[in-house]
C-alpha cells in the first residue's frame, strides 16, 4: 500500500452509514431533483459498499425490485427512476448493480440486448445514448461493457460491429494520445478511461501510444497530489478515479505519486457526516465517495477490496462477467 | 448526486428542521408539476399546454432527461404536423410555423445553457432544433458560441459545439451550391471549405496569442492544420503576395509551402514556450509539432485537375535530412532557454526526449552505440527530473531503463 504521511484515515463506518441514509432522505428537494441519476446513485453507493465488503447494508431484495422495476418492456432498456425513459447510462448501471447482486437472470437480457445493439450507427460506428442522444465514447463504452457481461460480444453479430465501434473511438484519438467525446473533441481523463476500457474489453489496446498517454495523465498530478481532468485544470478527486484507472489499464499507476493522492481523497472526506467530496472542504456526493473510495482501492489502500479498473465492479464479482478481455 | 465546488456548511439542528420545512413546501410543488407532465404525456397530449408544463420543468430541472424527450414528442406528433415550415409574415410572434416555434426555443435553451452551461441535455436539445429547423442561422450560433468561450475559454461543450457548428454551417453552404459542372462544385466546395478554416485556424490564433496556456485552442488547432495545408484554394491564395488574408493571420500566406509554413508554426510555438516555459499546453503541442511533420502535411490531397497537389499520399514533407536538422535546431533552442532556466523541468524534459529522438528514432542508433558523454548526459538530467519533479519519479525511472535498452 502506498505510504500516507498524515495521520488521516479512511471513515468506513461513517461512508457506509452515509449512503446507507442517502435513499431515506425524500424529505429534501435535493432527492427529487436528482430522480434523473437515481440507478447511477444506486450503482456508485452499492458499489462503494461493496468495496467496504459491507454489500449487505442495503437490502438485496428492496434494490433488485427497483432495478427491475426501472426495465422498459418495449425498448428493454432502463430508465434512471421508473416513470424515466431508458437510456445506456441507466441500463449500464442497472446491469452493474445486478452483477455485484448476482442478479443478472432476473431480468430481461435479451431486451437489454436488442436495446444496445439498436444504439449503433451502422456508418460510423457510433454508438447513441438513447433514441434522441448523441454519441459519445462513453456510449461505446457502455454497449462493450454491457455485451462482455453478457458475453455477447461477438465480432461478427448482423446487427452490431465491434470493429466500427472500434474505430469510432480511435476516431477520437488526439495529438497528446488521448480521447475527446466525439471525433475532433479535446483529450479529456474521464473520456479517455471510456476509451481505454472499450479498447481493453474488445482486446484492441495494441492500438494506443501507451508513452504518450501516459505522460499526459501523469501531469494530470497538482502538486497538492490531486488530479485534474485536463491541463490546467482544478484537482478533484473523481480523476482519481478517471486517471488512475486509465494508468492502470495501461500498466503504469506508479507514474504518478500514489501516497500523495491518498492524502488528497482523505482529505475530501466528512469526517463527521460520511462521504467525499470533489476537494477538502466541499460538500460530500456519493459519485465522489464512490470514486474517491474506488481511486483509494486502485492505490491498494488497507481494508478496501480490489477494484476492477475497467469494468468498475469489485474484482470479486469480476467472475461473474461472462465474456472478459482475452487479457484480464 | 453530483456536486461540484459546493462549500460545506455546517448547520444546527434549527437551521436543519428550518431547511426541511422550507423544503417541504418546494417538495410538494415540484412532485406536483411532475405529476402533472407525467400525466399530461400518459394522456398523449402534444399541444401548447403540455408544452408549457415542459418549459416550467426543464426550467427548474434542465437534467430532467426524459421531460426533454417529451417536448421534442410534442413537437413532432402535435405541433410539427399542423404547422407551415415557414412563417407567411416576418413580423410574427406566434408559434405558426415549425421555423417560429424552433426559434422560440432556441430562445429557451439559450437562458437554460446560461444557468446550466456543462448540462449535456440541453445541448443536445439545442442540437435537435437545428438539425429539424428549416433555415437554421449558423451565424447566430456562431456568435453564441463565442460568447460562451469569450465567458470561459476551457469550456468542453463550446469548443465541441464550435465544431459542430462550423460542420454544419458547411454543410448548408455546400447544399445550397448552384454549380454548372461537378468540376465547378469541387472548386466552389474547396473555396466555402478555405474560408473557414482561415477563419477557424485565424480564431484559435487569436485565443492562444490571449492566453498560450489555451489547451483547447492548440488542440484545435492541430486539427485544423492538416485540412487547411490540403486546401487547394488556401493553397492558391497564399501564392498571392500582399493578399488581404495576410494581416488576418500571417501563416496563411505560407500555406502553400508547408515548409516554410511548418517552421512558422515552430517559431509561434517557441514564443509561447520562451515566454513561459512551465506551460505544458505549449510542450505537449510542441512535441506533437516536431515529432509528426507526416501526421500534419500530407493531408489527402484534393484531386482538382490544373492543382498542384501538395504531397502525394505516403511521401514525407521533408527529406530525413532535414528532419534531422529540424529537431538540432530544436535542441539548441531548449537548450538556449534552459541555460537561462537551469531549474525547469520541462526544459530537462524537452531537451531528454529530443535527444533520444533524435539519436534513437532519426538516426537508429542502438542504446550500446550511444557514447560515454551522451549517456553521461541523459542520466544527469533523468536524475535531476526525479528531483525537480518527485511526483512523476516513476516515469522518469521507466524512462530511464526503456532509453538504454535497445
Ligand atoms: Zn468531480
Amino acid at each position: 500500500m502506498a505510504e500516507t504521511t498524515t495521520q488521516l484515515k479512511y471513515f468506513k463506518e461513517k461512508h457506509i452509514a452515509y449512503i446507507k441514509d442517502l435513499g431515506e432522505k425524500t424529505d429534501e428537494l435535493e432527492y427529487w431533483l436528482s430522480e434523473h441519476l437515481r440507478m447511477n446513485g444506486l450503482y456508485w453507493g452499492l458499489t462503494a459498499l461493496a468495496l467496504m465488503g459491507s454489500v449487505d447494508t442495503l437490502d438485496r431484495a428492496d434494490v433488485i425490485a427497483y432495478v427491475k422495476s426501472c426495465q422498459h418492456t418495449s425498448s428493454g432498456g432502463f430508465g434512471a427512476s421508473p416513470s424515466h425513459d431508458a437510456h445506456l447510462l441507466s441500463t449500464l448501471s442497472a446491469l452493474q448493480i445486478l452483477v455485484i447482486l448476482d442478479a443478472v437472470d432476473t431480468v430481461d437480457e435479451a431486451g437489454i440486448l436488442r436495446y444496445v445493439r439498436g444504439l449503433q450507427d451502422s456508418t460510423s460506428g457510433a454508438i447513441y445514448g438513447d433514441s434522441y442522444g448523441e454519441s459519445d465514447t462513453r456510449f461505446v463504452y457502455i454497449a462493450f461493457q454491457i455485451l462482455s457481461i453478457l458475453g455477447e460480444l461477438n465480432s461478427n453479430h448482423p446487427q452490431f460491429s465491434v470493429e466500427k465501434s472500434v474505430d469510432f473511438i480511435m476516431a477520437c484519438a488526439n495529438l497528446d494520445g488521448g480521447f475527446g467525446m466525439v471525433p475532433g473533441a479535446e483529450s479529456h481523463a474521464a473520456q479517455i478511461f471510456t476509451a481505454l476500457g472499450a479498447l481493453t474489453i474488445s482486446n484492441q489496446m495494441h492500438r494506443v501510444d501507451k508513452d504518450l498517454l501516459s505522460w499526459w495523465l501523469c501531469e494530470r498530478q497538482l502538486p497538492c497530489g490531486g488530479l485534474n481532468g485536463r491541463p490546467e485544470k482544478l484537482p478533484d478527486v473523481c480523476y482519481s478515479w478517471w486517471v488512475v484507472s486509465s494508468l492502470a489499464m495501461l500498466g503504469r499507476v506508479h507514474w504518478i505519486d500514489g501516497a500523495k493522492l491518498t492524502e488528497f481523497i482523505l482529505e475530501a472526506q466528512d469526517e463527521e457526516a460520511g462521504g467525499i467530496a470533489d476537494r477538502k472542504g466541499d460538500q460530500t456526493d456519493v459519485f465522489h465517495t464512490l470514486f474517491g473510495t474506488a481511486g483509494l482501492s486502485l492505490l491498494g489502500y488497507e481494508g478496501l477490496e480490489e477494484i476492477n479498473p475497467v469494468y468498475c465492479l469489485p474484482n470479486s464479482v469480476m467472475h461473474r462477467v461472462r465474456q472478459p478481455p482475452a487479457t484480464n | 448526486m453530483i456536486r461540484h465546488g459546493v462549500k460545506r456548511v455546517r448547520t444546527t439542528a434549527e437551521q436543519l428542521a428550518l431547511k426541511k420545512k422550507r423544503e417541504a413546501i418546494k417538495i410538494t410543488e415540484y412532485r406536483g408539476l411532475v405529476d402533472r407532465v407525467n400525466a399530461s404525456r400518459a394522456q398523449g397530449c402534444y399541444n401548447l399546454a403540455a408544452l408549457d408544463l415542459t418549459t416550467q420543468l426543464l426550467t427548474w430541472n434542465p437534467e430532467y432527461y426524459t421531460i426533454w424527450n417529451y417536448r421534442r414528442e410534442i413537437f413532432t406528433e402535435g405541433l410539427f404536423p399542423t404547422l407551415p415550415d415557414l412563417s407567411s409574415s416576418d413580423l410574427a410572434t406566434k408559434l405558426d410555423s415549425v421555423q417560429a416555434v424552433l426559434d422560440a426555443d432556441l430562445h429557451f435553451i439559450e437562458a437554460r445553457l446560461k444557468q446550466s452551461p456543462k448540462c449535456y441535455w440541453i445541448w443536445n436539445h439545442r442540437k435537435w432544433c437545428l438539425g429539424r429547423s428549416p433555415q437554421p442561422n449558423w451565424a447566430r450560433e456562431m456568435k453564441l458560441v463565442g460568447m460562451i468561450l469569450e465567458y470561459d475559454e476551457r469550456n468542453y461543450h463550446g469548443w465541441e459545439y464550435r465544431r459542430y457548428v462550423v460542420r454544419q454551417h458547411e454543410a448548408a453552404l455546400i447544399k445550397a451550391l448552384d454549380s454548372q459542372s461537378e468540376l465547378d462544385a469541387m472548386v466552389k466546395i474547396d473555396q466555402i471549405k478555405s474560408n473557414l478554416l482561415r477563419t477557424e485556424f485565424a480564431y484559435t490564433t487569436k485565443k492562444i496569442n490571449k492566453n498560450f496556456s489555451n489547451f483547447s485552442a492548440w488542440h484545435n488547432r492541430a486539427k485544423l492544420m492538416p485540412q487547411l495545408l490540403s486546401n487547394q484554394t488556401s493553397i492558391a491564395l497564399s501564392r498571392k503576395k500582399q493578399d488581404e488574408q495576410v494581416t488576418v493571420d500571417p501563416r496563411f500566406s505560407l500555406v502553400h509551402d508547408p515548409l516554410a509554413f511548418l517552421r512558422a508554426e515552430i517559431e509561434f510555438i517557441r514564443q509561447a514556450i520562451f515566454t513561459d516555459p512551465d506551460d505544458q499546453s505549449a510542450w505537449l503541442y510542441h512535441r506533437w509539432l516536431i515529432t509528426s511533420p507526416r501526421a500534419i502535411c500530407s493531408g489527402p490531397a484534393a484531386n482538382l485537375p490544373g492543382a498542384l497537389p501538395l504531397l502525394p499520399l505516403g511521401s514525407t514533407l521533408m527529406t530525413h535530412d532535414e528532419e534531422i536538422d529540424m529537431v538540432k535546431c530544436e535542441i539548441e533552442s531548449i537548450g538556449e532557454l534552459y541555460d537561462y532556466e537551469p531549474d525547469s523541468k520541462w526544459c530537462i524534459y524537452g531537451l531528454i526526449f529530443f535527444n533520444v529522438y533524435l539519436v534513437k528514432t532519426l538516426e537508429g542508433q542502438r542504446a550500446v552505440d550511444f557514447t560515454a558523454e551522451f549517456q553521461e548526459d541523459i542520466r544527469s538530467k533523468l536524475h535531476k527530473l526525479i528531483e525537480l519533479d518527485p511526483l512523476r519519479a516513476g516515469q522518469y525511472r521507466d524512462w530511464e531503463s526503456s532509453i538504454f535498452s535497445n
